[in-house]
């Protein structure tokens, strides 16, 4: 088995009270009957929450906090690290990132956004804060991955025939050597010929399609190759609530069965961008369904297009 | 440690048409709204309309690095693209090979190529990158006003560092001066005592009383903010190598506040002082 460099402390989720159907917003989006039957009964989204009156900053900073809260001497995060799918969720007037530093009182942090991997983006920020952790030194310095966003326009709420996105936010500690949940590896692929987003081709949507079960599967067995387990080992895979016809093909594709995967909350949350793997773990562990000493696999794809998996190994409710 | 193979430039590229279609200007309306700001299409009409592709279409054509196939591919940027939907980073993966892990680092002004070229360093230490990129891109089409950008005329530009363990300047450190600390006196703990010169580079917004005395320095173009160093850097490193012992280049960001400073040695120019306490890339605590 793969020797753990970093591990992850404590991680939180939130999202605002405020819970709306799928159809209703499918509705105000304008999209046909039959497209609101796909999403309905092919890709299985009933709600998501969704608060017009929550800003950004509101609907990311509570996460955080309640990590940070966790934390003996607030000065021991030398990095904050947004992660998020839109590249920008702000006016060029404002570095979100540094709103967040700054909300949270961490004077002497670097603060940046990590994007352009989008919604594989959270898992991306814990990988490269392992290795600047790693590259410091490690010891007490820590670093705060938070992720959130809002779905502020059409062009962000609403994945063609893929998804549609709610509300949620998330933050994770990170260290090198802690007590936490170490990592055990990540394995990424990017296909940069889907990097144009909006200006893709039906054929090219069609070729995705294709792509996507094969890509995914093979990132996942690398990621439990890389962890030094066969991927029979991973108990659970915690992934992104994309829709559950995509993950209808991974089992398919990997010939595993669907409880292998927890999607539990692809009907409740719909996919929340970036947050979805860590708002998972949440629920998992408030429904004492993670093991102690057991491994699990997040998994998250970002259009544009990035593939991602990472294998942790739970520590119990003391390591958060 | 991390050298500095190849680099490519490009500063004020030919403009380009205005091409933003509804969704796009809705995509910024719906995105300056929330925090109180207005959309001016003219700005974006009137602006030179050269985008991250563009950008990143020329840096990588340049016989330096043109058909480089990297490892980790990290695109740096203080200000947005214009079309907020195109993923640069997969984007110049493909071009280069499509082998590699790709992403942006943005939200931190000028600060964003430094925290690259740490991440890029880190990922070189832990032997999980041979050969890595990073793309500093700056477009000034702005879809709200913006002073930094507007008063001062800032220009469309770029840079691209190839770093592996060829021959080139190494990149020996990165670190952050607080607003009210002595970029001075940093700079002297760095590069004090060392034979031959140094050669400070420095950002238009620096305060001049920064530079240590005797130390020649290189001011940058005030055209540019976040690529300023960069542009510099890709530019003249050959000559730079030649000439100098160790290059600091040196930034502040006038939005942050802060200071910014990468030190790169050459053959002759040894460790950091301990009392500096930089083995690595460790940053003040």
């Amino acid at each position: 088995m793969a020797s753990a460099v970093g591990t992850l402390e404590r991680i939180e989720s939130f999202h605002p009270e405020r819970t709306v159907d799928v159809a209703e917003v499918a509705d105000r989006l304008g999209l046909s009957p039959a497209r609101q039957r796909l999403f309905a009964k092919i890709h299985g989204l009933r709600t998501l929450r969704l608060d017009p009156a929550m800003g950004l900053f509101d609907l990311v900073l509570p996460a955080a906090h309640a990590v940070l809260h966790t934390v003996a001497d607030p000065a021991q995060v030398r990095y904050v690290i947004y992660a998020h799918t839109s590249q920008a969720v702000t006016p060029a007037e404002l570095d979100a990132a540094d709103v967040i530093r700054e909300s949270l009182g961490l004077d002497r942090a670097e603060a940046f956004g990590l994007t352009q991997q989008n919604c594989a983006a959270g898992l991306g920020a814990i990988d490269i804060a392992v290795e600047l952790l790693r590259a410091d030194g490690g010891g007490d310095a820590r670093a705060l991955v938070v992720t959130g966003e809002k779905p502020f326009t059409p062009l962000a709420q609403l994945v063609p025939n893929i998804a549609i996105m709610g509300d949620a936010g998330a933050a994770c500690l990170v260290a090198v050597g802690g007590a936490g949940h170490p990592v055990l590896s990540y394995a990424c692929r990017t296909l940069g010929e889907y990097a144009d987003v909006i200006a893709l081709t039906e054929e090219q949507m069609q070729q995705f399609g294709q792509e996507y079960p094969r890509v995914l599967a093979d990132v996942m067995r690398t990621a439990a190759d890389r962890a030094g387990l066969d991927f029979d080992d991973i108990d659970l895979v915690i992934p992104h609530n994309v829709n559950m016809f995509s993950w209808r093909q991974i089992t398919k594709e990997m010939d595993i069965p669907a409880e292998r995967i927890f999607l539990d909350n692809v009907a409740r949350f719909s996919h929340c961008f970036a947050s979805d793997v860590l708002l998972n773990f949440t629920t998992l562990r408030q429904a004492g369904r993670l093991v102690e000493g057991r491994h699990y696999m997040l998994v998250s794809v970002g259009f544009g297009a990035t593939f991602a998996a990472m294998v942790i190994r739970y520590q119990g409710p003391a390591g958060n | 440690m991390v050298s500095i193979t190849a680099a490519s430039a490009v500063v004020a590229p030919p403009s380009r048409r205005f091409d933003h279609g509804p969704d796009l200007l809705t995509l910024h309306r719906d995105m300056a709204a929330p925090f109180g700001l207005t959309v001016d299409e003219d700005l974006l009409r009137a602006g030179r309309n050269v985008s991250h592709r563009d950008l990143l279409d020329e840096l990588v054509e340049a016989q330096d690095v043109r058909g480089a196939s990297p490892d980790l591919i990290i695109v740096a940027h203080a200000l947005p693209d214009m079309h907020p939907l195109f993923v640069g980073a997969s984007y110049v993966n493909k071009l280069l090979g499509g082998k590699a892990l790709s992403f942006a680092i943005i939200e931190q002004g000028l600060a964003a190529p430094f925290t690259a070229l740490r991440i890029a360093a880190a990922f070189h230490a832990s032997g999980r990158s041979s050969l890595s990129m990073i793309a500093v891109l700056e477009q000034t089409t702005l879809p709200t006003r913006l002073p930094l950008v507007h008063d001062n005329e800032l220009v469309d530009s770029g840079a691209v560092l190839l770093l592996g363990r060829g021959q080139g300047m190494r990149v020996t450190g990165v670190w952050t001066v607080m607003p009210g600390e002595s970029v001075r006196d940093r700079i002297v703990a760095l590069v004090g005592g060392q034979p031959g010169q140094t050669l400070v580079v420095a950002g238009s917004r620096v305060d001049a009383d920064a530079i240590p005395d005797g130390l020649p320095v290189r001011w940058c173009d005030p055209a540019t903010y976040c690529t300023s160093v960069w542009v510099e850097l890709a530019e003249h490193r050959d000559t730079w190598r030649a000439g100098y012992s160790a290059v600091v280049l040196c930034d502040s960001d006038p939005r942050s506040g802060r200071t910014h400073l990468a030190l790169l040695a050459g053959s002759t120019f040894s460790a950091v002082p301990e009392g500096v306490g930089y083995a690595g890339f460790r940053r003040d605590s």
